[in-house]
């Protein structure tokens, strides 16, 4: 029996390691992929290149040409009795990017958390990033779903659309159906082999898999994000639209890096956000203190990732917008000072709602620890820094007013109230909004910790982090107060010194936060679960402000095209193609955010239903978390 | 070391770095974003 099953043992590793090495040696192979995408996808004459591919003139063969991009008219868009197709295509695309991110965020941590627990040999690490996954389960499904509909809406919606795409797009569409059997294979083995690989000491082999449930995840995910940003900077093209060949060309245009890198972080943000609301959930419906324990650590664990995530996303942000600004200075312009301008104020309400729900989480997390009544006090100077930092982030420049008041106040805009409008301010506001959350993170940090000893950094290690936050402050302040003085092309420019301001603290306070608390003494044992029931509700804040922040700027993304399906390549004809209003484009933001929380709960109760009797065996091996009761 | 001196030596020693970080990054982004006139 034991000599089967190691043969049996034995065949499964070989087969999965040739799997693995197939698979990664393709994707990592920059050369071998270069070159097959780089293979003409359609015969073309020798010597040939655009006018080879543009050539009209009768040739007397049978191959395929690329097409150039139809001129359509509002006739020639199939329609379907009581279906809009924008709102249709709409609604269905956002809910796919919604459940497509949080499926690729999770196996990120969820792999990260497994490898901590792995290294400290502790198996509550293992248990939780077991039970992110478990969450992630239906996500995968409702994910291929909204996919697979999206694509027929596109199909029966705007045919002539996805047949151009095809032209240029169908090698990657075929790769990046075959991904997904990849995606299967490794989610299902990762998944469902997770304790039968711990009992038998597989572990290495788990956390192969794994990478490869993340590897095959970040493909789908840059396959996919090419045909976004082709729509809107394309590239590989010939001027009337007609594909020249060359696949790389196509994908990597210049939005698809700036894309990735922004999708990818926002992703794990997102991603944590989702299971913080889990945990949230299940702190605020258990009734037994060890569970409330077990889900409030789970939920600090994924706040902790979502912040991780939150704190660069607004510099890919910034990167994305620039290159769109160097792609078209047309679209750039109308994305932040024209007609979209006011959906960034809607924005930064929303980043506004974040951090303040962040930071009061992390207040409420002082609670927890037995020294955190030490810093109580400073936590009214931190919230008046942040709700000032708050209400300059989200001062319009202009003022929406009637005629009347445009005259009585002179201008469009207000006199004081103006000057905070502009990027100078909102800069300097952004940057003061960073460095107080990660005083907050700091303080939470060190609460339950007493530094022990008569080194340099035990005794003047918080004199040193004042100075630094005081210049910091100072420096980015100045900057941005300089920054009025100066031309509006340049002033940009001071953006990056602030920003590198902020990094720097982040950086060189948590260098000194690991000196001060080396070989450090616990004032107490933490108190998970002590945690008042707000504290969860900022959670679930977190989770839908997020959302709701996902879809609005996935609006501004695709609208920002506007009367275009490939972006002055390729004109919308169809009635739909206008800018809608705003509350318009708010409602249905709104309408499918509510729709997403749905499923959401249905996702949430999936793993409850699965697990009842499952649950108080893993509590009964697990050591207990210190409760707070 | 007293502590109010720490804060202002280690004020001090961080504001010089970051008035170089900033000298630096403008030429870095080949700015004029500090004119010398």
């Amino acid at each position: 029996m034991l000599g089967k099953k190691k043969i049996k043992t034995s065949l499964f590793r070989a087969v999965f390691v040739l799997l693995a090495f197939f698979l990664f040696a393709n994707l990592a192979s920059v050369g071998g992929v270069a070159k097959f995408f780089n293979q003409k996808a359609y015969a073309q004459e020798e010597g040939g290149g655009e006018e080879a591919a543009l050539a009209e003139e009768a040739v007397d063969d049978n191959t395929y040409k690329p097409i150039p991009a139809p001129t359509l008219e509002t006739k020639d868009y199939p329609v379907i009795s009581g279906v809009n197709s924008r709102v249709a295509v709409w609604i269905v695309a956002q809910l796919h990017l919604f459940f497509g991110a949080f499926v690729l965020a999770v196996p990120i941590f969820v792999w990260v958390i497994e490898l901590i627990g792995v290294t400290s040999k502790d198996p509550r690490y293992d248990h939780m990033a077991h039970e992110f996954m478990k969450v992630a389960m239906t996500g995968f499904s409702l994910a291929a779903s909204f996919g697979g509909l999206l694509t027929m809406l596109l199909i029966v919606l705007y045919p002539q659309f996805m047949h151009y795409m095809v032209s240029v797009f169908g090698k990657v569409m075929i790769i990046y159906a075959l991904m997904f059997f990849a995606e299967s294979f490794f989610v299902y083995t990762y998944y469902y082999g997770w304790d039968r690989m711990n009992e038998s000491g597989n572990k290495k082999l788990h956390l192969f898999l794994g990478l490869g449930v993340n590897a095959s995840g970040l493909v789908l995910m840059l396959l996919a994000n090419s045909w976004t940003a082709f729509m809107m900077a394309p590239s590989g093209i010939a001027e009337n639209g007609a594909f020249l060949g060359d696949t790389w060309a196509a994908i990597a245009g210049p939005l698809w890096g700036p894309l990735n890198l922004h999708r990818f972080i926002a992703n794990i943000a997102y991603g944590g956000s989702i299971t913080a609301a889990y945990a949230a959930y299940k702190v605020l419906t258990t009734k037994d203190a060890r569970e409330k324990a077990h889900y409030d650590w789970m939920g600090y664990t994924s706040f902790f990732v979502t912040m991780a995530g939150l704190l660069p996303l607004p510099f890919a942000g910034y990167w994305l917008t620039k290159e769109m600004y160097g792609y078209s200075q047309q679209m750039g312009i109308t994305l932040m000072g024209g007609v979209f301008a006011w959906l960034f104020i809607i924005q930064a309400v929303l980043i506004g709602a974040l951090f303040l729900s962040s930071n009061y989480y992390l207040w409420c997390s002082l609670g927890r620890t037995h020294g955190g009544g030490r810093y109580s006090s400073l936590i009214p100077p931190l919230g008046v820094v942040i709700i000032i930092a708050f209400l300059m982030w989200f001062t319009p420049h202009t003022l929406i007013m009637t005629a009347g008041e445009l005259s009585q106040i002179g201008d469009a805009h207000h006199p004081v109230l103006g000057f905070f409008g502009v990027m100078a301010a909102k800069n300097t506001a952004v940057n003061i909004l960073l460095l107080a959350t990660f005083c907050s993170f700091q303080i939470f940090g060190r609460a339950n910790k007493e530094a022990v000893g008569d080194g340099f950094w035990q005794k003047n290690g918080t004199s040193v982090q004042i100075g630094l936050y005081i210049a910091a402050v100072a420096n980015i302040i100045a900057l941005g107060i300089y920054s009025y003085y100066i031309p509006a092309a340049v002033r940009i420019g001071l953006s990056v010194p602030q920003v590198c301001t902020t990094v720097t603290v982040l950086v060189a306070g948590s260098i000194i936060d690991v000196l001060m608390f080396k070989g450090s003494r616990e004032v107490g044992e933490m108190k998970w679960g002590n945690m008042p029931v707000r504290s969860q509700y900022a959670l679930f804040l977190l989770a839908v402000s997020f959302t709701w922040l996902m879809g609005l700027m996935g609006y501004v993304r695709s609208g920002i095209r506007q009367h275009w399906h490939v972006y002055t390549v390729f004109r919308d004809n169809s009635v739909d193609a206008f800018t809608p209003t705003l509350p318009y484009a708010a409602n249905m933001v709104t309408l499918i955010v509510v729709i997403f929380v749905a499923l959401v709960l249905f996702m949430f109760w999936m793993p409850i239903l699965a697990s009842k009797k499952k649950k108080e065996a893993v509590l009964e091996e697990e050591p207990a978390l210190e409760t707070g009761n | 070391m007293n502590k109010f001196v720490t804060v202002i030596v280690s004020l001090v020693v961080f504001g010089a770095f970051f008035f170089f970080l900033d000298n630096v990054l403008q030429h870095v982004q080949g700015l004029e974003l500090f004119p010398s006139e």
